[in-house]
């Protein structure tokens, strides 16, 4: 009786002191996280903006001078910059289409579970562990003009006349780029896709199948509109990893030939840290960040709209 | 009747599909195939027939990698970057995960918001003004350039955990509690061993990507010393460029790593990457 009545005293003051310790404890397993987190992810946000409305050409402080909204002006009379976002688009474009298209086909054909339907999607995995320099270096030997397994194939089919010289070649290097980041990244679009399907009710097959729909009208009835979700991620994710394209360009072509494969990132890389155009590389950085964050804010805008959110 | 067309046509498309997996395959498959044949070539074997099995395969080029470029020493300073760096973001990953997923603290859903809002952060868009502020903390050409960078990139691995951590259920954790367990022994002996699968899921995720990481080592080191192996792939290949045989066993030696762990946990793998890919 007593011991319940002091029990009851005393909860309210034990349940204050446990929540402030909760709190403690809480903020003290945030802290390490966010002592990195602060200052060199979020910080530099504010810094890019910053930097891009300086006249910089050193890392130097004394030789800081503001300039206001100079850069942008430069930058819309710079016609290598629209060059470099014209390589973007154009590198989204292609990606998008072609590799949506490709790991839509494999992703159904591989769940048709036939033998080894399982160790294809194995290797075709692969490629997305390597390291994006491995990968560029190796392709640079296969497309090697004179000593290249393509080229040494073609001329070993009797087809010697046709010696593409590939990456030095303007018209064609920024084409063969977006097929080596294929070669790297379908893989993750078709896994993404195989989720996709494996999450449509079997019934709804066996339905289509009494009801006589070819296979056909399945695919374009049934699982191209059940899986609209799925094809806008995979859409919205190969974008954005196509704005992110670097390693590949500055290990395969340093973004030549004469600027032909040249992107945002190089370029605003290059003018950084080659040339020293501090101020200018940072605007360039802005409007990359503009241009991700308003993609990848739609993706969290679609994703987080009525739909629960796995994983 | 019906049945034999039915059968047919089963038959042809499975050869249909077939065909095409192959042609995949090859596509996929062989140039990694011929990195590793190569490798075990001669530099003018290479060359001279690209497409034959090594005549007498040979680890030759291996050695000449390994000590004679000293790709021996960017091996080992690539293991060393990546158990740091991983030891950091994991341990920042779980405690944070943790404290969003079970605990209860003013400024919670901000914070969460704040932490989940730096996957929208291309790591393009910061490089700038990171090397400056390295640059003034005088940590250019120096590890701890990386560390600070490589831990301050912990927002998947937060998200991860907390929505790991959200299914392990509060009724135990207040068993624990009860049974006298501090706060922080609730965290590592009771929640931490009930969320170990996505521990597994952003160690895969992080182990690729700082393993393979090219811009950052490229901007903040200077010295040839402490070269990671993609900086190191990149030197070779302009000492190496008539010199096939050892560039490909470095290569090789750079990729099995993550190929070999792949292949032993795949399904970890492909859950860990498509997470990422969804979040990242």
């Amino acid at each position: 009786m007593q011991a319940n009545s002091s029990l009851r005293w005393a909860q309210p003051r034990s349940r204050l002191r446990i929540s402030t310790q909760r709190s403690l404890t809480a903020y003290l397993l945030l802290l390490p996280g966010l002592i990195f987190y602060v200052p060199f992810h979020i910080l530099p946000i504010l810094g890019v903006f910053f930097f891009s409305l300086l006249d910089w050409k050193g890392f130097s402080f004394a030789t800081m001078k503001w300039v206001g909204l100079e850069n942008y002006s430069k930058m819309l009379g710079d016609r290598f910059f629209w060059g470099a976002l014209k390589n973007n688009i154009q590198f989204v474009i292609v990606v998008i289409v072609v590799q949506t298209v490709l790991a839509l086909a494999l992703a159904l054909i591989l769940e048709q579970k036939f033998k080894l339907s399982t160790f294809f999607r194995g290797v075709y995995f692969m490629p997305t562990v390597l390291s994006l320099v491995v990968v560029g270096i190796l392709f640079g030997f296969i497309l090697s003009p004179s000593q290249g397994l393509i080229n040494v194939f073609l001329r070993n089919i009797g087809l010697g006349n046709i010696q593409p010289v590939w990456l030095g070649d303007p018209k064609l290097a920024l084409y063969v780029l977006m097929a080596v980041h294929m070669w790297k990244e379908f893989g993750l679009s078709m896994f993404l896709f195989i989720a996709g399907l494996e999450a449509i009710p079997e019934e709804l097959f066996d339905a289509a199948k009494v009801d006589g729909a070819s296979a056909w009208d399945v695919i374009w009835r049934i699982i191209i509109p059940l899986l609209r979700e799925t094809i806008t991620v995979v859409v919205i994710l190969s974008t954005i990893v196509c704005f992110k394209l670097f390693d590949l360009v500055v290990v395969m072509t340093g973004g030549g030939p004469f600027f032909a494969t040249e992107v945002l990132s190089v370029r605003m890389y290059y003018q950084t840290f080659k040339f020293n155009h501090v101020g200018y590389g940072s605007s360039i950085a802005v409007v990359l960040f503009l241009i991700t964050f308003a993609v990848s804010g739609m993706q969290f805008w679609l994703r987080t709209r009525g739909e629960k959110v796995e994983y | 009747m019906i049945l034999n067309s039915v059968n047919a046509r089963r038959a042809l498309s499975l050869l249909v599909f077939y065909t095409l997996c192959l042609a995949v395959l090859v596509i996929v498959a062989y140039p990694v195939l011929w990195m590793l044949l190569g490798s075990l070539k001669e530099s003018w074997e290479v060359t001279t027939y690209p497409f034959s099995l090594p005549l007498q395969p040979t680890l030759e080029n291996y050695r000449e990698a390994w000590q004679v470029a000293k790709f021996g020493r960017a091996f080992i300073n690539s293991i060393f970057i990546t158990a740091v760096s991983l030891g950091g973001i994991l341990t920042i990953s779980t405690m944070a995960g943790y404290v969003f997923a079970k605990l209860d603290f003013p400024g919670k859903m901000f914070l969460f918001y704040f932490w989940l809002a730096g996957m929208m952060v291309p790591p393009h868009v910061s490089i700038i003004p990171n090397f400056i502020l390295l640059d003034r903390l005088h940590l250019i050409n120096s590890y701890l350039s990386l560390f600070v960078i490589y831990f301050s990139s912990t927002s998947f691995g937060v998200f991860v955990m907390r929505s790991f951590f959200i299914t392990v259920p509060t009724e135990i954790l207040e068993a624990a509690r009860i049974d006298g367990c501090s706060e922080l022994g609730v965290f590592w002996r009771v929640a931490l061993p009930l969320a170990r699968g996505g521990l597994a899921v952003i160690a895969i995720f992080y182990f690729v990507f700082l393993w393979n990481d090219f811009m950052y080592p490229l901007t903040f080191l200077r010295d040839p010393k402490l070269n990671t192996i993609p900086l190191a792939l990149m030197s070779f290949r302009d000492i190496w460029s008539a010199d096939w045989g050892p560039m490909l066993a470095a290569l090789s030696l750079a990729s099995l790593p993550p190929v070999i762990f792949y292949f032993f946990f795949q399904k970890q793998f492909i859950r860990g990457m498509t997470a990422g890919a969804l979040k990242g």
